[in-house]
């Protein structure tokens, strides 16, 4: 075996589209990349009217495993839910009747690899390459978006964070990692992820798998969360000369208790699920850690509902699988088998976790 | 066309998280995805990933070069998917999942 390319992303999802009509759906992507690349995300799942999970891949480019994990999951849960067997993990085992409650009491959105051009372009050019593929403005030689600093969460980051806070992101076009974009949700990377958000209120939470560390990250990457200031939210101008700076008291990002206790307990059945495997450690931290993050992907599917009340509540995670961006293939075997482990015990911990809360 | 200079993923381990930070401050250096720091001994570490020509010491922190992590990455491009393996339709990709 090896890594999947973009090419055989695409194909994949639409093989197991057609091979198993009953128990999925191919959803095409409104937005083609810069380089004119078609993407497409495989809802698997039975039953409308069921939550959701978005799972997203290859956001960043050099982090080659995300996308394989996703296809593996995908196929596994297809062709287990069509046999009725259950599925093992190394040493963690689901049962038959589990791989059934996942396909049919939720709906999981898999969507391998939101930056093909990136993904072409380190696996065939320049390996540690992460960004998307957008062309320099004027034509020079700067390429590409931060496609993770460019969703629509103090996307400003000069605007709403303190100047020493040392946030990482950047408005230069030529920052080889992480230029945020022109404007927030510039890159059509981006807005394929928030059309998926847009139409699918079922979505009721989203993990963007990436690599390495490894460490499992829940809400807030602004600053450190706080439960006993609501007031203190990144929608707040008043907070913007202090937000994000370290060891500081005069702001926290704010979280309810209630969603916290969510967040933690999803984030640990993760962990522990990771862990039956083989035996590797995913800490579960808060994203806020030894800087803050503006523009990422899970702050903006979290903070979706805060801004907009009409809109459904989405607990955002990210993944960073495995402990180097490009295992050996025998390596990322097992580093695709700790994320659909992961994935799965998030999937059925989900119903009893989201009824205590809101939508 | 690969990179011109070659990167290193360098492993930097300080006593707390303040001269963490201000090294890797220091060294403007790339943190991968979110620049998670973790508990180690009795400091914190984090990888880092720095061009050759910005390996450094630092006096309030351990600089260890992990791998050239360039080189890695042009080997591994030689376990990449050729051509398109499920071109053929009815070529159904399989997880690696053990179904019983």
């Amino acid at each position: 075996m090896a890594y999947l390319n973009p090419a055989e992303v695409e194909s994949a999802l639409e093989n197991l589209a057609a091979a198993y009509p009953g128990a999925c759906e191919l959803i095409t992507c409104p937005n083609p990349t810069h380089e004119g690349r078609t993407t497409s995300v495989l809802r698997v799942g039975t039953r409308s009217g069921v939550d959701g999970v978005l799972l997203l891949g290859g956001v960043h480019a050099r982090e080659w495993v995300p996308p394989d994990a996703l296809v593996s999951l995908a196929a596994d849960l297809l062709e287990a839910h069509q046999l009725g067997t259950g599925l093992v993990y190394g040493g963690q085992r689901y049962t038959a009747d589990e791989v059934r409650r996942v396909v049919e009491d939720t709906a999981l959105y898999v969507f391998p690899c939101v930056n093909p051009d990136g993904r072409a372009h380190s696996q065939t050019a320049d390996p540690l390459w992460r960004k998307n593929r957008r062309p320099h403005p004027d034509g020079g030689g700067c390429v590409g978006v931060d496609v993770n600093r460019n969703f629509d969460f103090l996307w400003d980051h000069r605007a709403r964070f303190a100047a020493d806070s040392g946030v990482r992101t950047s408005a230069n076009p030529c920052d080889r990692q992480v230029y945020r974009g022109p404007s927030a949700a510039s890159e059509p990377e981006t807005r394929n992820v928030v059309r998926l958000l847009d139409s699918r209120p079922d979505v009721r939470v989203l993990v963007d798998v990436h690599s390495a560390v490894p460490v499992i990250l829940h809400a807030w990457g602004s600053d450190r969360n706080q439960s006993t200031r609501p007031e203190q939210t990144f929608l707040d101008a008043r907070f913007d000369g202090v937000r994000g700076r370290p060891n500081d008291t005069g702001y926290g990002e704010y979280i309810t208790p209630t969603d916290l206790g969510t967040v933690t307990a999803l984030a640990r059945r993760m962990r522990d699920a990771v862990k039956a495997v083989r035996g590797d450690d995913y800490p579960v931290e808060q994203a806020y850690g030894l800087y803050p993050t503006s523009g990422a992907s899970d702050d903006h599917a979290y903070g979706r509902h805060v801004a907009d009340p009409t809109r459904s509540k989405v607990f955002g995670f990210t993944i960073e699988c495995g402990h180097t961006f490009q295992p050996t293939w025998a390596e990322a075997e097992e580093v695709v088998r700790e994320v659909s482990s992961a994935v799965l015990a998030l999937a059925l911990a989900l119903p009893a976790a989201l009824s205590g809360t809101d939508r | 066309m690969s990179p011109d200079e070659p990167v290193f993923r360098v492993r930097v381990e300080a006593a707390s998280l303040d001269d963490l930070r201000s090294v890797v401050d220091e060294l403007d250096a790339d943190v991968g995805c979110r620049g998670v720091a973790r508990a180690e001994g009795d400091g914190f570490a984090v990888d880092v990933y720095l061009p050759g020509s910005r390996l450094a010491t630092s006096r309030s922190a351990t600089l260890t070069v992990v791998e050239n992590q360039t080189e890695v990455g042009l080997a591994r491009q030689a376990e990449v998917g050729r051509g398109n393996r499920f071109a053929v339709r009815g070529e159904v990709p399989r997880g690696l999942g053990r179904k019983e």
